[in-house]
């Protein structure tokens, strides 16, 4: 591998509800592609190291409980990581909690569980807040979607990697068609259900 | 349902429901009580009432002193509205079908409710933090559980302090192989299971204490042993049936805990692997939740959802020689490999999947599963 980067996820026990700690393995596969290597690190305080990318994932009512009694200053911390150009990647309800902490104004809607397409983007939303399903904030990005959203999105995946200049080109290959194609696959089913 | 001179009793929770009560039912009906029942794939209200249409009598009336009914969480807890169970059995929660019940603790909620609409007494399991402080029950409560040493299930985590374990009634002391010894306040019964692993030792072991609790002093301990020890699985829960002249296992995973548990006690050795993901999963984001190390090849993956189980695998580089977009087609192949060991052919499908097997391959009788 020629480059290798440093991915942090908080509490990737709790906030893995729908599979969402996914995404990092679907990024560090696309990225070995083009030898670049990625090591996961769990962060389970607010103590968050130095790390290319933050993700910060779904978790259920109870977890959130948990985390941030333990943790009040988190999702402070992780706006000023947002408001100081970091690469933070947050998704469902990690999305929603890191919504407000940067300001951005969230209401309650009527509660929606389906797959949604959104600017190309493809995935599952199953929540009642009212922001938009992708949000970009600087070098940041919040998703109303949860679960595995790059799986279904690999042509998200890559712009996210090479936006952040892990890359300056998708991946070719055999395996990455291959994967691809199988997405296009699942995308075309999802919207079908 | 009043009708029923011996009530109502409601199995419900995330997994197991079909296994206890068919174990249930199949130790009250030794006993010589007449009881009526739920197929599995009838355990939502309306798949319910139309069990209840065909099997009544043109005057409505239904056959047996005792139901014994699996209902899903949440048509349980609509249920209970209108029909108060005698006996309920509240069997886990976890984290499943999230696309419809969004959070673990609205399924806690669900179960709530059946337990506070109960006449008699609420059967719970003792080990599942979700359940063994429900709170708002007036009536009795009984608790089975698994003993310490046995291995623990996963369930929804609550993040509290662990309250003191209720005392338990019926506990599984151990299980080696299919082999499992539950203790009750009848003595101690020991018998083999019909399929392998430790769910199926939490469903036994409900199973007993429903059929205590339904038959009070009639209960005899040593005929229900027996009845567990000759009881085949549910259907698709570990049955074997020969198919072209070889073996093959059929395997059910509705959910992660399902597919969880039984990659976890899949044999040593298997035969190629099919795995069929169908329409029934809406979102097939919880496939991504489980640990995937038990598969390390898949002979053929396809389904409805196949192209989200193919990217599951290819990820995990699991290595998948066919991926197949025309289900029968996929059965087809599958079938016809020629296997003579190590281990047998298995198939793992989803609800729809399975359904849709079984049809195509003529298994039309979900009671005619064979021990082996």
């Amino acid at each position: 591998m020629s480059r290798s980067l440093k991915f942090a996820t908080l509490f990737p026990e709790e906030l893995n509800l729908n599979g969402d700690q996914a995404n990092l393995i679907i990024l560090a596969k696309r990225l070995s592609w083009q030898q670049v290597s990625v090591d996961i690190h769990p962060i389970n305080n607010s103590r968050i190291l130095d790390a290319n990318l933050v993700f910060v994932g779904h978790g259920s009512v109870a977890a959130w409980n948990a985390i941030e009694t333990k943790e009040p200053e988190l999702f402070s911390i992780l706006a000023e990581l947002v408001n100081g150009g970091a690469n933070v990647f947050a998704v469902a309800s990690g999305a929603v909690r890191l919504a407000k902490a940067l300001g951005i104004e969230v209401n309650e809607a009527e509660h929606r569980s389906e797959f949604v397409s959104y600017e190309q983007v493809i995935g599952y939303l199953n929540s009642s807040s009212s922001f938009e399903p992708v949000v970009r904030v600087k070098n940041s990005i919040l998703t109303l979607l949860h679960g595995p959203v790059l799986a279904k999105n690999p042509v998200f995946a890559d712009q996210i990697c090479i936006e952040a200049g892990w890359i300056t080109k998708a991946p070719e290959g055999d395996l990455k068609k291959e994967i691809d194609e199988l997405a296009r696959a699942s995308r075309k089913i999802a919207l079908e259900h | 349902m009043r009708q029923f001179s011996k009530g109502v009793v409601v199995v419900t929770g995330t997994a197991g429901k079909s296994t206890t009560t068919k174990m249930a039912v199949a130790i009250v009906r030794a006993h010589g009580i007449k009881t009526f029942t739920n197929p599995s794939t009838a355990n939502i209200e309306q798949g319910f009432f139309s069990t209840m249409v065909k099997s009544g009598t043109i005057t409505g009336k239904l056959p047996g002193e005792i139901a014994i009914l699996e209902m899903d969480e949440a048509h349980a807890a609509a249920f209970v509205k209108r029909v108060r169970p005698r006996i309920s059995a509240l069997l886990n929660v976890f984290e499943d079908q999230l696309d419809r019940f969004i959070d673990p603790a609205l399924v806690t909620e669900k179960l709530k409710q059946v337990a506070q609409a109960t006449t008699k007494v609420v059967i719970s399991n003792a080990d599942d933090p979700n359940l063994n402080n429900i709170g708002g029950v007036v009536v009795e409560q009984v608790y089975f559980g698994l003993a310490h040493g046995l291995p623990e299930l996963p369930y929804a985590k609550t993040y509290t302090n662990s309250v003191k374990r209720p005392e338990v009634a019926f506990e599984a002391r151990s299980l080696k192989g299919r082999d499992l010894k539950v203790h009750t306040p009848f003595g101690s019964s020991e018998f083999q299971l019909p399929s392998r692993g430790v769910h199926f030792a939490q469903d036994a072991t409900a199973a007993l204490a429903i059929a205590s609790e339904v038959l009070g002093d009639e209960f005899n301990l040593e005929l229900a042993t027996k009845v567990l020890d000759e009881i085949p699985p549910v259907f698709s829960r570990g049955e074997i049936r020969q198919i072209n002249g070889q073996p093959v296992e059929f395997i059910l995973i509705q959910n992660p805990i399902s597919f969880q548990l039984n990659l976890d006690n899949l044999p040593e050795q298997t035969g190629p692997i099919m795995l069929a993901i169908g329409r029934d999963v809406h979102d097939p984001s919880w496939l991504w939740t489980v640990d995937l190390k038990r598969l390390e090849k898949v002979a053929v993956v396809t389904g409805f959802n196949y192209a989200d189980a193919a990217l599951l695998l290819k990820y995990h580089d699991i290595e998948t020689t066919k991926i197949a977009e025309d289900y029968f087609k996929a059965i087809d192949e599958f079938m016809a490999i020629s296997w003579d060991g190590p281990g047998i052919k298995t198939v793992l499908y989803s609800a729809d999947a399975m359904r849709r097997l079984r049809r195509y391959l003529g298994f039309v009788d979900p009671e005619e599963v064979d021990r082996v």
